[in-house]
């Protein structure tokens, strides 16, 4: 007999830990740039104006 | 305009034979491949042998393929083709004809090695064999010629190709597994005819989208 | 740029689909009926099916971004296509891992080529080239339009895949799920409300990610 419990429970981890892992990620990688952007001498003016 | 590309594209190729020949020694050298993988046995190939066959047809038109851009890509003669005030479809039209050319021909002439060599019978309908067959080349180089538009300017063309075209390419290779494998055995036209519509439908789908995008891919 | 997330409208936006996503787990967990032989296990399918249903509509995205980008010919489109492209590929990876998952116990072993699971991996492999060529495609301006017709094709090939699949193994059965009109209302509601939900989480997703794109590649246009 299968544990069908611990089925559902790997899937719903997976899938919301990727959905979740993936905001954490993005995240990151815009705070870096933004950041990257700001200390550099010339601080581009990212909104094209 | 469309048959003075496609002389062209010809007589490119039966003054150097590069394509054909390339083809025709690849080929060759997977049926060995195959013959020794299979212990020729009777039971096997029968199984398997329409599954090989279109595995080498794939892998070779990819060879094929390559090597008709390669050609050009050597001597920068694509920058130059799409350059000329033509309209790009033609120059998929061209590359898709003149590769089922190439295709068409490899297997007239390995067609005897491969049933020889690896001990099959011939099909019992052999114009029912031809016919498919024949469409089945021309789907597979719908879209081997779209894809080898895309793949082949860009750097890893090698590897691109490949990998873009197997999957893409799925969907023949499983019909026309299942096509010659039922003429084989001698099965009657309702057993595959929606094999027979998935090409055909291939055939028109991506000639209609091969057409189309060629003139925004290959945009300089 | 300013983040993402200082827009009150997006900040606002996550809030309330973080808020829906616990509800519909909640949902799932205590209101949904046990199906005899599959217990457990048939409440998978309350985000494998929305993470195929996500993962072909940002497919779907990444053809009309292609088309677009041909007509109009906007770098936007191009971004709008890579963004979908990758959370189509999240999502793709997810429903290859899961569908495995539910199919393990059920079925009992965890790969059938049944025709939706096989057009999903098709397609994710179609993908896989379509980031290499990306990634190692050189030439900047040629990869983009490169992308923009794989994105088309990759989607046009779709129905064609998956008929051919479906009859190339016409005895493996199909999900036991296919028939949703025939479900009871018990546990087709809750579906639709999984489902709706994770579309608006795909277009959070998707709105976001264009919105790190377009930063990056500014950032990387003038340093």
């Amino acid at each position: 007999m299968y544990n069908f419990f611990g089925y559902f429970m790997a899937v719903y981890l997976i899938v919301f830990g990727t959905i979740l892992g993936w905001f954490i990620i993005q995240f990151r990688i815009e705070s870096r740039l933004l950041n990257k952007n700001k200390n550099s001498n010339e601080g581009v003016n990212l909104d094209g104006t | 305009m469309f048959f003075t590309l496609l002389k062209k594209e010809l007589f490119v190729e039966f003054r150097s034979r590069e394509v054909t020949l390339s083809m025709l020694v690849f080929g060759l050298s997977i049926i060995l491949t195959f013959a020794l993988s299979s212990n020729v046995s009777p039971t096997i190939i029968a199984n398997y042998a329409p599954g090989m066959f279109w595995i080498m047809v794939l892998f070779v038109a990819v060879i094929g393929v390559h090597r008709t851009f390669s050609y050009e890509k050597e001597f920068d003669a694509f920058s130059m083709l799409i350059s000329a005030p033509i309209d790009r479809g033609f120059i998929f039209l061209t590359k898709w004809m003149s590769g089922f050319i190439f295709l068409t021909i490899m297997e007239a002439l390995i067609l005897i090695p491969f049933f020889k060599f690896l001990m099959i019978d011939f099909p019992l309908q052999p114009w029912i064999a031809i016919g498919t067959t024949l469409l089945i080349n021309c789907a597979i180089m719908a879209i081997a010629s779209l894809v080898s538009g895309i793949a082949m300017r860009a750097r890893l063309s090698e590897v691109l190709l490949p990998i873009l075209l197997f999957p893409l390419v799925s969907p023949v290779i499983i019909a026309a597994t299942k096509i010659s494998g039922s003429i084989m055995v001698g099965d009657p036209y309702s057993f595959w005819k929606i094999w027979l519509l998935i090409i055909l439908t291939v055939i028109v789908i991506f000639g209609l989208v091969g057409y189309t995008l060629f003139d925004f891919i290959t945009e300089e | 740029m300013k983040p993402f997330f200082n827009n009150k409208k997006n900040r606002s936006g996550l809030v309330l689909i973080a808020a829906m996503m616990l509800f519909n787990v909640w949902n799932v967990i205590m209101n949904t009926p046990m199906v005899p032989e599959q217990h457990w296990a048939q409440k998978i399918f309350y985000v494998h099916v929305p993470s195929a249903w996500v993962g072909f509509l940002s497919y779907f995205v990444v053809m009309v971004a292609g088309i677009l980008f041909f007509m109009k010919k906007d770098d936007y489109w191009d971004l709008v296509g890579l963004a979908a492209a990758e959370i189509g590929t999240v999502f793709m990876s997810l429903v290859l891992i899961t569908g495995p998952i539910w199919a393990k116990p059920i079925w009992g072993k965890p790969w059938i080529w049944e025709p939706r699971l096989t057009t999903t991996l098709i397609l994710f492999l179609i993908y896989i080239g379509y980031f290499m060529m990306r990634t190692f495609g050189g030439h900047i301006e040629r990869v983009k339009r490169y992308a923009a017709a794989v994105g088309i094709i990759a989607f046009v090939d779709v129905p064609i895949i998956f008929v051919s699949v479906k009859f190339w193994t016409p005895e493996i059965q199909s999900h036991p799920q296919v028939e949703m009109a025939q479900q009871p209302s018990g546990i087709l509601i809750p579906f639709l409300l999984s489902l709706s939900i994770f579309t608006l989480l795909y277009v959070l997703m998707l709105k976001y990610r264009i919105h790190v794109i377009r930063i990056n590649s500014r950032v990387r246009a003038d340093v």
